[in-house]
């Protein structure tokens, strides 16, 4: 038996650590750069305090935290955890049959289907959202066609609502929901229908007991993936919205922007992270005892 | 079950041509054929998850062609199981029974009772990924026969496992049969498994069913050649038929005259084919009376419990003759240019019309 | 060539081999790469203006008389002006209102303008604001007023009062400004107080009034015009020019100054202290703070200017009172938005509260 090689030792292994760390080291600096120094520089001015002449003062002090618990801020969270909510059902609601038949009656038209579904993502934010106004004026196309065809007799008033808003919301975030359920149900076994049906369940039954539970990770991400943007959204609200339709995103805005007070402003986002956080890590303990399932 | 002209087209392939069958109930049917004869289509089309372009299929007189899959009192074991990842075996057993709304008692103890049946007592609250191969296979058994289905369909469902898991099945699964009388529907194409475990068996090529019949009868007259050929090893000769007299035909090869039973459909003057078994021919050294040719031994190999000659007969023909090594009066140390005769009986050889068309 | 170019090359006298031609013709370019930043024949400038506030081809008119490129961007709102500003975002000019020029001028956020000519050319009642007596920080623009623009089919009557903000008929189709002054100041008049009122007591009971009138409004917003023009908007506070505006695309948009008195204001250009191009900037001002630049102005955006004699080649239509030069007794209604000083702190709060924590989700209690 011919004896092992031994491992490199001494300088060899020092430098072959060394070209490890300078490979992982831009990935490092970009981190560094762009996610811990900014964050520190937030929690920092967290901890400040804005004066009357609109200097920002360090003073060191956690009042800002004790405002944005302050239950008087409750409504505005409620507000736009419910609209978010809203919104990542509806997504869901609308990705789900659009999933659905990309994934299983795609055929070979399934990469273009997809391309059509992310097309809307390549045009800007900001004129889609402005669409929706075109759409739901008094005088625009929704009320237009309705007013013409009889169905109503006086125009809706549908823009400046929570209605808009959410509508909004959705239309944005549609292909974040979309894609992650396409993934599961792209990996759905089609004799486990045909098993289904064979057992006697009828296509309802097929889909709540069998295709349903097998898609939850697809769910769940896609609800995630919808949720947590959506909720600190400031745009759609500001342009679709009415006057009380704002959301916790137009609060921080309004810190930075106008109030100028930036304390404040960073002790919200700080909070608002931390609430995203947590439910990210809930969402995805759940997802870990339901991807060993499928 | 019966099928009546069944036909079933994709685009411009005929997968199922104007099929006949009939099943006896309680029996075990198997579908047998190479891939892409249709079989799989068949069975599918039993089950509901595919509907024929024409024709009518029955099951215990009730017209079943158009109704769903969840309509039909079949059950399917599939080829991969298509056990739900997401239930253990306790629920997917019960699936089928928790559709039709029986009590949390009745299903409790139909599924302990299957389960028992199957040989998987005590696992019902395994997860489907703990469990091997072979206890899959058995869960999805159970899950379909728990429905007490008036056919139960079994898609190539020994294929997946290994060859000592593969015996054990097949005697589990005649056992199940007869025990419980329910109708079996079997789509294979390992030949073995169809003629150890069938009742009845259909050899299917091309969208079409060639024969239809007990193992034995398949094995032992084959109706056309690619049964023959299909089934088991044989060997083909042309002949030319000189005379049919009394139930026998003369037919003259290498002008030798030889007598073989007759066959329906091959007259005096025809060309046709004769189809010999290797375990049929006797080698010997000196011509017996009978039906006989001349030939040399090309090769020989040992196979346990018989050796393999190719003697060659002709030109043109290679004959393969299987010797059993143990048997009193067989001469088995024939070497390699040797000449030899060799020898049948008259009911040993099968005669086939000419096959004139490549299918 | 600049004299970076030079050292560096005479650093280097010519020498053999063409790596050290090549090395050394690479660091002159460098250096001819950054220089072009600072060089000063390339000329450009940093504008900040209030949207709908200029004539769509003064910028360019500017350019193509005296080369100098210009950035030019737009805000809606005066905080958004100043958040701006305190970041430091490198602005050459921009155009404040008057109170929050006197905020301005109170941090020290501004730049002298000496080069300045046009200062005599200036409307009497302008010349010597009290915030800045010698105009030395600040170049009066356009002014207005802040009323009532209304749709005269859809709205009964002439809604020459206060009330007619709250009015139910009107549910839906009725905007209020996204600026705390105007809308605060509004609701503060209507009750009868000063609409530069410091009084906690006075403008939480102006929010809460502004609160009971949110089911009738659409939006609080300073994008109205075309809401206007498309009576999808009945009544809005509004600014005068931006209701000429909007009537020069529906003749049935007009415009009341309500009787209970309001806002007059006058925006002017200023010069930030750490303005990267102060000498441009004045270039701009003497350019366009003359009678033919600023009437074109004045007819695109429909808010009168600063300059005596801008007004005779104004459009007509727009001359008309009060949308365009209001008269006298009009204009004793109006008040200056004043410097709060310490009190701006406490508008800020009230008017936070108003935007983001009253309304239906709100929870019911004492305020």
């Amino acid at each position: 038996m011919s004896p092992t090689k031994p491992a490199p030792s001494g300088p060899r292994r020092i430098a072959s650590r060394w070209v490890g760390l300078l490979l992982v080291a831009p990935f490092l600096l970009y981190v560094l750069t762009f996610l811990i120094l900014p964050l520190a520089s937030v929690v920092v001015l967290s901890t400040h305090q804005v004066n009357d002449q609109y200097h920002v003062e360090p003073a060191w002090t956690l009042d800002n935290y004790r405002r944005v618990l302050d239950p008087e801020n409750l409504p505005i969270l409620l507000r736009s955890a419910r609209y978010a909510g809203l919104t990542s059902f509806f997504c869901l609601l609308a990705g789900y049959p659009l999933a659905w038949f990309i994934a299983r009656h795609g055929g070979r038209h399934k990469a273009l289907l997809l391309l059509l579904v992310m097309l809307p993502f390549w045009t800007s934010y900001l004129v889609r959202i402005f669409s929706w106004m075109t759409l739901l004026q008094t005088e625009g196309l929704l009320n237009g066609a309705l007013l013409g065809l009889g169905v109503i007799h006086e125009p809706l008033g549908l823009l400046n609502t929570p209605f808009s808003v959410v509508l909004g919301l959705t239309y944005g975030f549609l292909p974040f929901a979309t894609l992650p359920l396409y993934v599961a149900l792209e990996r759905l076994d089609g004799t486990l229908l045909e098993a289904a049906a064979d057992l006697g369940a009828r296509p309802a039954t097929t889909f709540w007991k069998v295709v349903f539970p097998l898609s939850l990770p697809g769910v769940v991400a896609g609800g995630l993936l919808t949720f947590v943007p959506a909720m600190g959204d400031f745009v759609t609200p500001e342009i679709l919205g009415g006057v009380d339709t704002l959301m916790i995103g137009n609060l921080i805005q309004q810190q930075f922007l106008a109030s100028y007070d930036w304390p404040f402003g960073s002790a919200l986002s700080l909070v608002l992270m931390g609430l995203m956080l947590v439910s990210i890590l809930a969402f995805l303990k759940l997802v870990g005892s339901t991807e060993s399932l499928a | 079950m019966e099928f009546r002209e069944v036909t079933r087209r994709f685009g411009n392939v005929t997968a199922v041509d104007r099929v006949d069958l009939e099943v006896q109930r309680g029996a075990f049917f198997s579908l047998l054929g190479p891939s892409g004869c249709g079989k799989t289509t068949t069975l599918r089309m039993i089950a509901g998850f595919d509907e024929p372009d024409s024709g009518c299929i029955r099951i215990n007189g009730q017209d079943v062609t158009h109704l769903a899959p969840f309509q039909r009192r079949v059950n399917t074991v599939f080829q991969n199981y298509a056990l739900f990842p997401h239930m253990d075996v306790f629920e997917n057993v019960a699936f089928g029974l928790r559709r039709r709304r029986l009590s949390l008692r009745e299903i409790r103890s139909k599924v302990e009772w299957i389960l028992g049946l199957v040989r998987l007592e005590g696992m019902g609250r395994r997860r489907i990924q703990q469990l091997s191969g072979g206890q899959q296979q058995r869960v999805a058994l159970a899950r379909a026969l728990v429905n007490e289905p008036e056919v139960l369909l079994l898609d190539e469902p020994l294929a997946a496992l290994d060859q000592k898991l593969r015996r054990d099945m097949q005697f589990e699964l005649k056992r199940l049969q007869k025990e419980l009388g329910i109708t079996f529907v079997l789509v294979t194409h390992d030949q073995e498994e169809a003629l150890t475990m069938s009742d009845s068996v259909a050899v299917m090529n091309a969208g079409r069913v060639e024969q239809i019949g007990p193992p034995r009868d398949i094995y032992d007259h084959p109706a056309t050649r690619f049964v023959a050929d299909f089934i088991g090893i044989a060997n083909f000769l042309p002949v030319k038929v000189r005379s049919v007299q009394n139930g026998r035909t003369t037919v003259v090869l290498s002008d030798r005259e030889i007598l073989v039973p007759s066959r329906k459909g091959v007259d005096a003057g025809a060309q046709a084919e004769l189809s010999l078994r290797p375990e049929r021919l006797r080698l010997t050294r000196a011509a017996e009376n009978g039906n006989c040719l001349p030939g040399t031994v090309v090769d020989s190999v040992f196979m346990g419990a018989c050796t393999r000659f190719s003697v060659r007969v002709s030109e043109d023909h290679v004959l393969l003759a299987e010797q059993q090594n143990q048997q009193q009066g067989a001469c088995v140390d024939f070497n390699p240019g040797e000449p030899v005769w060799v020898n049948w009986g008259p009911a040993s050889a099968t005669l086939l019309p000419l096959v004139h068309s490549a299918r | 060539m600049s004299e970076p170019v030079l050292r560096v090359l005479a650093a280097h006298p010519p020498g053999p081999g063409r790596r050290e031609f090549l090395g050394r013709s690479l660091t002159a370019l460098a250096w001819l790469g950054l220089c072009g930043c600072s060089d000063p024949s390339r000329r450009s400038l940093n504008i900040f203006n209030y949207s709908n506030y200029i004539a769509p081809d003064t910028v360019s008119r500017f350019r193509a008389q005296t080369g100098i490129a210009v950035v030019y961007d737009e805000f809606s709102s005066q905080d958004v002006l100043f958040a701006k500003l305190k970041l430091g975002a490198g602005y050459d000019l921009v155009v404040a209102s008057d109170y929050m020029l006197r905020r301005l001028l109170r941090q020290q956020l501004l730049a002298p303008l000496d080069d300045f000519a046009h200062r005599d050319g200036m409307m009497e009642r302008f010349r010597h604001p009290p915030w800045d007596p010698d105009l030395r920080f600040s170049v009066p623009y356009l002014w207005g007023t802040t009323g009532i623009g209304y749709n005269r089919r859809r709205v009964q009557g002439i809604p020459d009062s206060w009330n007619a903000l709250w009015d139910p008929a009107c549910r839906g189709h009725i905007t209020m400004l996204d600026e705390k002054r105007d809308t605060l100041g509004a609701s503060l008049i209507r009750l009868g107080h000063s609409g530069n009122s410091v009084s906690r007591t006075e403008l939480e009971a102006a929010s809460r009034a502004l609160e009971e009138q949110k089911p009738l409004v659409k939006q609080y917003t300073n994008d109205y015009i075309d809401g206007l023009a498309r009576n999808e908007i009945w009544l809005a506070l509004a600014w005068s020019g931006d209701v000429a505006r909007a009537r020069a695309s529906n003749p049935d948009v007009d415009y009341v100054l309500p009787r209970e008195g309001s806002f007059v204001f006058v925006d002017s250009w200023c010069v930030p202290r750490e303005a990267p191009h102060p000498r441009e900037a004045i270039a701009f001002l003497n350019y366009l703070m003359q009678p033919e630049p600023l009437a074109q102005v004045t007819n695109a955006t429909g808010f009168p200017s600063t300059l005596a004699g801008a007004r005779r080649r104004v459009r007509a239509d727009l001359l008309e009172n009060p949308l365009g030069y209001p008269p006298q007794d009009m204009l004793d209604r109006t008040v200056f938005q004043a410097d709060l000083g310490p009190g701006e702190r406490l508008w800020d709060q009230v008017w936070d509260q108003l935007k983001f924590r009253s309304g239906p989700d709100a929870p019911q209690g004492p305020s």
